[in-house]
């Protein structure tokens, strides 16, 4: 298992922002995690990408290390630095890493294109446009080739047209990777078209016992896979999931 | 080369601004002097202003005055900076000392004038620039203080993700840094302010033992030439304005990519 979440509690001060979590996720699978707000998908996030210790329990990450994990998050400004150019950003991890070589420049460069940010190489942050600015969180997120990938909420509060551009880029960008994912999302949409198991968190701070399987479809188009019968069907059983955690409370 | 133009206009046309907004300013003052006081005219202020760049002794307060408000904006900005970042290595510090800063603060700084005309005489150069750079001093401390605590976690969490380094170090060099700049050059300019008033202020009142422009107000006030009072009180204003061009000009030209301004 390269993510293995065992019995994991967080405190913070008096108050239990977690209690008891355990999870395992297997290589290149993408998961899930819905839950109410406030019940921590962030702070399990920032758990397992070792930003946070947890107060009981462990987090143990098998085949890469806390390097290789990449967290794109719901506000895009915290994920650039408004002082440096859309290129500047975006090579910004791989520098650091000592990784910017020709193969990574052109994978960048591919990232950059597909996110239709290649023509905007020399603007600062603060010169885009929301939705450049999301595309270009997820540029950085995405470029130093992680194997494991954190998105929180990552496609709230922006339009259709660019959740799908985005949907699909990191659909292919994972296969490519061949990475494993967790997202955490309030969409059943987006959790059903791109994760393969769909887990919960309940207002008792835990993983539920009940999890969705997805059926996968073969449809390319994202218009068409959300109409599939099989789609309409896990989702209606991802709701009566979810309704039945949250009923628990 | 048309942005380039396009950022010049409005720089030129806030230039053109300040002797026009400093000429509706003196006609405003002579409308409301007495008579018995002769205030001079717009013009002859401002012939006054051109011509007294010929005069050596001009010449000479500009490079004093301007000497003592580097001095204590440079030993300022090294305080200020450095007390900031060790007083802010741990929250319960920073309450502890804030509130003494704070009382500090309220305190007009000419109130020290006798302790430190006392220990370091009234003659000496140093008590100029020193009483300024207590109030800088105070004002930077506030602000990068500020800016340390109101930097953004996330975007530090972002770069050790990113990074994949932990050290406080780095992240103190490649985002803290940066992230507190505008706090930092927004405290600075207004402890630059402060420090122009206060050091006019004390070479007015013949402290220091060089004529710089607050003591040239005086001599000429002695004298009831007040063109060159006013003239000189123009030329205080330049001098602030110009250390304010150098400071956005050094900064927008080696952290270029931040939109500062």
């Amino acid at each position: 298992m390269p993510v293995s979440i065992n019995d994991v509690a967080f405190r913070y001060g008096k108050s239990t922002i977690l209690d008891g979590v355990d999870v395992k996720i297997q290589d290149g699978e993408i998961v899930a995690l819905l839950g109410v707000s406030g019940s921590g998908k962030s702070t399990l996030f920032n758990l397992i990408s070792g930003l946070f210790e947890p107060s009981n329990g462990s987090v143990e990450l098998s085949g890469f290390s806390k390097r290789d994990i990449s967290y794109i998050r719901q506000s895009a400004m915290d994920m650039v630095f408004p002082w440096k150019t859309v290129s500047q950003n975006a090579e910004f991890a791989l520098k650091e890493r000592g990784e910017l070589n020709e193969a990574s420049k052109q994978r960048l460069s591919r990232i950059l294109r597909i996110l239709k940010l290649d023509g905007k190489l020399q603007n600062l942050p603060s010169q885009l446009s929301g939705g450049e600015l999301k595309r270009l969180s997820f540029a950085c997120g995405l470029s130093y080739s992680p194997k494991l990938v954190l998105l929180d909420e990552a496609f709230t509060g922006i339009d259709f047209s660019l959740k799908w551009e985005l949907w699909a880029c990191l659909k292919s960008e994972l296969t490519i990777l061949g990475a494993t994912a967790v997202i955490a999302t309030h969409d059943f949409d987006e959790a059903i078209f791109l994760s393969d198991r769909i887990i919960f968190l309940n207002p008792s701070k835990q993983i539920d016992g009940c999890e969705i399987l997805v059926e996968k479809t073969d449809d390319v188009d994202i218009g068409t896979s959300l109409s599939t019968q099989s789609f309409i069907r896990t989702k209606e059983r991802t709701l009566k999931a979810y309704k039945k955690v949250n009923a628990q409370a | 080369m048309r942005k380039r133009s396009k950022q010049l206009k409005p720089f030129f046309a806030g230039l053109i601004m300040i002797p026009i907004m400093m000429a509706v300013l003196f006609s405003v003052l002579k409308f409301f002097t007495p008579p018995t006081i002769k205030f001079p005219t717009v013009l002859a202020i401002y012939s006054d202003f051109i011509g007294s760049f010929s005069d050596q002794s001009v010449r000479n307060a500009i490079l004093s005055t301007g000497e003592y408000v580097l001095i204590s904006s440079v030993v300022s900005i090294f305080c200020g900076v450095l007390l900031s970042f060790l007083l802010n290595v741990n929250k319960r510090v920073w309450k502890v000392a804030e509130p003494f800063i704070d009382f500090l603060r309220s305190i007009p700084i000419t109130f020290f004038i006798p302790a430190f005309a006392v220990i370091l005489g009234v003659s000496s150069p140093t008590i100029v620039w020193l009483l300024a750079v207590i109030p800088s001093t105070l004002i930077i401390l506030v602000n990068v203080s500020y800016g340390i605590r109101e930097q953004n976690i996330s975007r530090l969490h972002h770069y050790q993700l990113l990074s994949g380094k932990k050290s406080a170090t780095s992240s103190f060099f490649k985002v803290t840094v940066y992230e507190v700049l505008p706090a930092f050059i927004s405290g600075f300019k207004i402890a630059l302010s402060y420090s122009i008033v206060i050091v006019t202020v004390l070479e007015y009142m013949q402290m220091g033992n060089q004529i710089g422009l607050g003591g040239l107000v005086y001599d000429e006030m002695e004298h009831l030439n007040y063109k060159r009072v006013y003239s000189i009180i123009m030329m205080v204003g330049l001098i602030g304005y110009a250390f304010n061009l150098v400071i956005d000009k050094l900064f927008t030209k080696y952290y270029s990519n931040y939109d500062l301004l």
